[in-house]
């Protein structure tokens, strides 16, 4: 009993867990980001995670346990489905909304029909091996704070990376400049001689690819297996995530923590219930981070900032904008 | 005049009859590529529908609950807002439908027509959260009417495995409703319920009250140009929250009638993947409903075709909505290609 007394250790335990939760969260949110800077409302993050997942699974599992493999073919998956939503919603203009709700359907339906087709239904499911924790030479010494932020997978920090890179490209950057009018106000940026059409695409593919290897992310954290449950709603919270951080990369990766930390609670008032003995249905409290989302947009829906020309289809030659 | 005349119908078929061919062409080839005879698969597919008339109820069966959902999205979609909460709905008016099944007991006409109502309130209901939301503060329908799907999942689990639960059974379920809350049969065997009687009239119903009726008007001005109708008179602000209650009530009625006709329980799980079929059904015929039917019974026919396949080859069933999902990205290309050209 003394371990549910040990205050510092739950502590450190919560920090840790949210920092294991935080990834998908993140990866995604800023892939939703990134392609709605530039103009696209990509909605179809839940069926990528899960077609990344699936892809990444497959792909490690049949060369002997390569991550490196999995991954790279995450990504390549990514850059297909990008660049098929960008013909579909940039080249061909049509409603993103409905694009991304088929693409949502489409890759959730190959996900699970890919992981049938090679390894059929099986009473055990097969595992891989999942990404070992890099532990980072003199700051894991810390006391505490070395066992809850300096000792996780390499993904973990590249997620981070991602999100410091993003903010500085989007918000330091000539390039980002131009992409950030894209997705404001594409007309004026084409009269610049912005390339309108190759920024967008850009963004899509940067977008899912973000989205399909947070997928990866998934399979390779913790348990190593693939399940059609895997994503588990995910990437539409992230959704709301990228709404509530008004499309900023860092605002997002508060929103994630956010969510990742309501996350992480449940699980650990499912393990505090274990130890003192209360039971409650679980699935009481695995709603409560999509009631959370609720919550959430409803607080700041009224004063969310969208870019200006996010789920519209640029057309040089149509009149003015009256939408 | 004759010729001239043909020769548009075929110059219009033609993108569609291409885009039906290619889907079935990429779907045979992932047949091919899993080591299916792709031939005969193809013939099981589109034929065991009618092999019997047991199997050929049961697509009739699957035809309601897929008509069903694609009108409970179509609704909403032709005011242009996204109802992707059928599934939620869909699963919340089957619980309500079970709830009085199971607690209350009245004479059996009566019993019936309370779960139905029950059902349909239910649905109603829980779109009603993202409708408030959005009239109250915006916040876009697609997230929130998510959000009350994972919501209704783990409300049907709890609710399956509470007081009334089968016990007899591994997979979560209650146990059957009682007699008098099932819907009369058609015919008795093989069984047909008349949930399908049920369903059609809805169809119809929906069809005059969106074509003929004033709401039916402003939904459907809303949907074209929101600023101009709202210019001219219409509360878009009333009648967009308003199209996505109404579409909860339809998926609510689907969850009531399947509960009442066909499982004559609540089973986690039993929504399957026929919120997603129905939602790319109602994309298909653009949200009109003498679309819609053809089009939800030609998916029926493919779904029990693949799960037919699914029993003696393993194929997966995924398949069907890939097929379905190909076939609307193929359809909206050639579309916007022969736009293009013009």
């Amino acid at each position: 009993m003394t371990a549910s007394l040990d205050l510092a250790a739950l502590v450190v335990g919560y920090v840790r867990s949210v920092l294991i939760y935080i990834v998908p969260y993140l990866l995604t949110s800023l892939g939703i980001v990134i392609s709605g800077r530039s103009g696209i409302y990509n909605i179809s993050a839940e069926g990528v995670m899960l077609l990344g997942a699936s892809v990444t699974f497959l792909a490690t599992y049949f060369s002997s346990g390569n991550v490196l493999v999995g991954i790279s073919y995450a990504v390549l998956v990514g850059i297909l489905v990008g660049l098929a939503f960008g013909f579909l919603t940039i080249s061909l203009k049509l409603n993103q909304f409905v694009v991304g709700t088929t693409f949502f359907i489409l890759c959730s339906g190959f996900a699970n029909l890919l992981y049938k087709l090679f390894i059929g239904v099986t009473l055990t499911p097969p595992s891989i091996e999942t990404l070992r924790p890099l532990t980072i030479p003199v700051m894991s010494d810390i006391p505490y704070v070395g066992d809850s932020l300096f000792k996780h997978n390499l993904l973990v920090y590249l997620s981070f990376v991602f999100v410091t890179v993003s903010y500085y490209v989007l918000y330091k950057t000539h390039v980002g400049l131009n992409f950030r009018a894209v997705g404001e106000n594409p007309k004026a940026a084409d009269t610049l001689g912005i390339n309108v059409t190759l920024y967008r695409y850009v963004g899509t593919i940067i977008g899912t690819v973000l989205m399909s290897v947070s997928g990866s992310y998934l399979v390779l954290s913790t348990t190593g297996l693939y399940t059609e449950t895997i994503v588990l709603g995910r990437g539409w919270i992230s959704i709301g995530i990228a709404i509530f951080g008004r499309w900023h990369p860092l605002w997002s990766l508060a929103g994630s923590a956010l969510f990742a930390g309501v996350e992480a609670l449940v699980y650990l008032i499912q393990s505090l219930q274990s130890v003192l003995g209360i039971r409650t249905p679980p699935e009481f409290l695995l709603t409560l981070p999509f009631i959370a989302t609720l919550i959430v947009l409803a607080l700041v829906y009224k004063r969310a900032e969208l870019p200006q020309a996010i789920g519209r289809p640029y057309d040089r030659e149509a009149p003015e904008e009256y939408a | 005049m004759r010729g001239i005349q043909l020769i548009r119908l075929i110059k219009i078929s033609v993108p569609y009859l291409f885009s039906v061919s290619l889907a079935f062409g990429i779907a045979g080839l992932i047949l091919y590529l899993g080591g299916y005879d792709v031939v005969s698969s193809y013939k099981t597919i589109l034929t065991a529908s009618f092999w019997n008339l047991n199997s050929f109820f049961l697509t009739l069966t699957k035809f309601s609950t897929l008509l069903m959902m694609s009108l409970a999205f179509s609704i909403p979609y032709i005011s242009r807002k996204f109802n992707i909460g059928v599934e939620g709905q869909y699963l919340m008016g089957a619980l309500g439908a079970a709830l009085v099944g199971l607690a209350v007991s009245t004479p059996a006409g009566v019993h019936v027509i309370i779960s139905l109502i029950v059902g349909i309130a239910f649905g109603s209901l829980w779109a009603s959260v993202p409708a408030f939301l959005m009239a109250r503060y915006n916040v876009n329908e697609v997230i929130s009417t998510i959000m009350m799907n994972f919501i209704a999942r783990y409300s049907v689990m709890v609710f399956a495995m509470s007081f009334w639960r089968d016990v007899t059974s591994g997979h979560p379920m209650t146990i059957p409703i009682s007699d008098t809350a099932t819907l009369p049969l058609l015919n008795s065997s093989p069984p047909l319920s008349s949930g399908i009687i049920f369903s059609l009239t809805t169809a119809a119903l929906l069809y005059f009250t969106v074509a003929l009726t004033v709401i039916g008007y402003e939904l459907r001005a809303t949907g074209t140009n929101p600023r101009a109708a709202e210019v001219f008179g219409v509360n878009t602000k009333l009648l967009m929250p308003l199209s996505l209650i109404i579409g909860g009530g339809i998926a609510g009625l689907g969850g009531a009638l399947d509960v009442t006709g066909y499982y004559h329980r609540l089973i986690d799980g039993m929504q399957s993947n026929y919120p997603s079929l129905g939602i790319l059904i109602a994309l298909l015929s653009k949200g009109k409903i003498t679309f819609i039917v053809p089009v939800a019974f030609f998916i029926s026919v493919i779904d029990v075709g693949t799960n037919a396949l699914q029993r003696i080859q393993r194929v997966p069933i995924e398949l069907v909505l890939i097929l379905e999902g190909l076939l609307l990205v193929f359809i909206l290309v050639s579309e916007s290609l022969r736009w293009w050209r013009k």
